[in-house]
């Protein structure tokens, strides 16, 4: 298995997932028009992470803004590690925000509620 | 009288950020959006509403070129759009051609969720949001009650008829200044 990286641009995040240490990243902006695009090839390699994942799963979010359908892949994304944290597995999802930025904030907090993993929503 | 005079005065110090008139082709979107952002970077000081700015433009850019509908009998351009400061905030107009049949649920869902309040709207909004489900193109749904979310439900809408078959959606949305 490879490591995952995709260097982000205007509309694509930068994309970090380490299947040995276990830290993945996406930062940057997410707004692609087709998110299935982007959100496919991940969905695939958090399958075979899956199948043996590192001891520690930290997944590291800090994105400047993204679209509602990135959003809605990001929860896919999220929902994979549920099974993973449910039988005993630690995982843990940071979510970076601004400061000021309420409406990032409250994305987090969206994640959180509807999310069986536990997710951090820390100030940067 | 006073009350027009006042309004014709908030009108006039309206300051256009960006406006366009013309196709709504996803180059012009990016466009639209890349100028708007440079431009809100250097008058916004205020990360909140600078941001909650951005979020609404860009769902209302990309709710356009996922569901245009063409209108070869239309005379008016495809697509309008507008970024103003205002006196109370931000305003942000779009235009663009909708099917005569898709008005009636367009209309049900926006003053659906203006009706909401915030905890409904959360509610909505998470419901949508965890339920797996993607649109027809690719769209996760969730761009009309975002706006409403962002907005506190400050917009107002008109669909004026073409026809048969076509009308125009005007959409008027503000975001006010904390």
């Amino acid at each position: 298995m490879k490591n995952f990286t995709l260097v982000g641009n205007q509309k694509l995040p930068t994309i970090y997932l380490n299947f040995q240490t276990g830290e993945m990243e996406f930062s940057g902006k997410s707004i692609p028009e087709n998110a299935e695009f982007l959100f496919q090839p991940v969905l695939e390699w958090m399958d075979e992470y899956l199948k043996s994942p590192s001891e520690i799963t930290i997944f590291v979010i800090k994105l400047e803004y993204f679209n509602t359908s990135s959003s809605k892949y990001l929860v896919e994304v999220f929902r994979k590690f549920e099974n993973l944290f449910k039988s005993g597995g630690k995982v843990s999802i940071q979510w970076y925000y601004e400061q000021e930025d309420e409406d990032m904030q409250e994305s987090g907090e969206d994640f959180r509620d509807i999310l069986k993993v536990p997710v951090e929503l820390i100030v940067y | 009288m006073a009350e027009i005079a006042e309004q014709q005065v908030k009108v006039k110090m309206d300051k256009v950020i960006f406006s366009y008139k013309g196709n709504p082709a996803s180059e012009m979107i990016d466009f639209i959006f890349e100028m708007c952002v440079i431009k809100l970077d250097l008058i916004e000081d205020n990360l909140t509403i600078r941001k909650r700015v951005i979020y609404v433009l860009l769902e209302l850019l990309q709710n356009i070129l996922k569901h245009q509908e063409v209108c070869p009998t239309c005379y008016e351009l495809p697509f309008k759009f507008y970024l103003k400061k205002t006196s109370e905030g931000y305003r942000i107009l779009t235009e663009n051609h909708v099917l005569q049949k898709n008005v009636k649920q367009l209309k049900k869902t926006i003053d659906g969720y203006v009706a909401m309040d915030t905890s409904d709207l959360n509610k909505n909004y998470r419901k949508i949001l965890s339920n797996g489900n993607f649109n027809m193109n690719g769209g996760a749904g969730l761009g009309l009650i975002d706006i409403v979310r962002k907005t506190s439900g400050n917009l107002s809408y008109e669909f004026i008829p073409e026809g048969k078959e076509s009308s125009l959606f005007v959409l008027n949305v503000n975001i006010l200044a904390q």
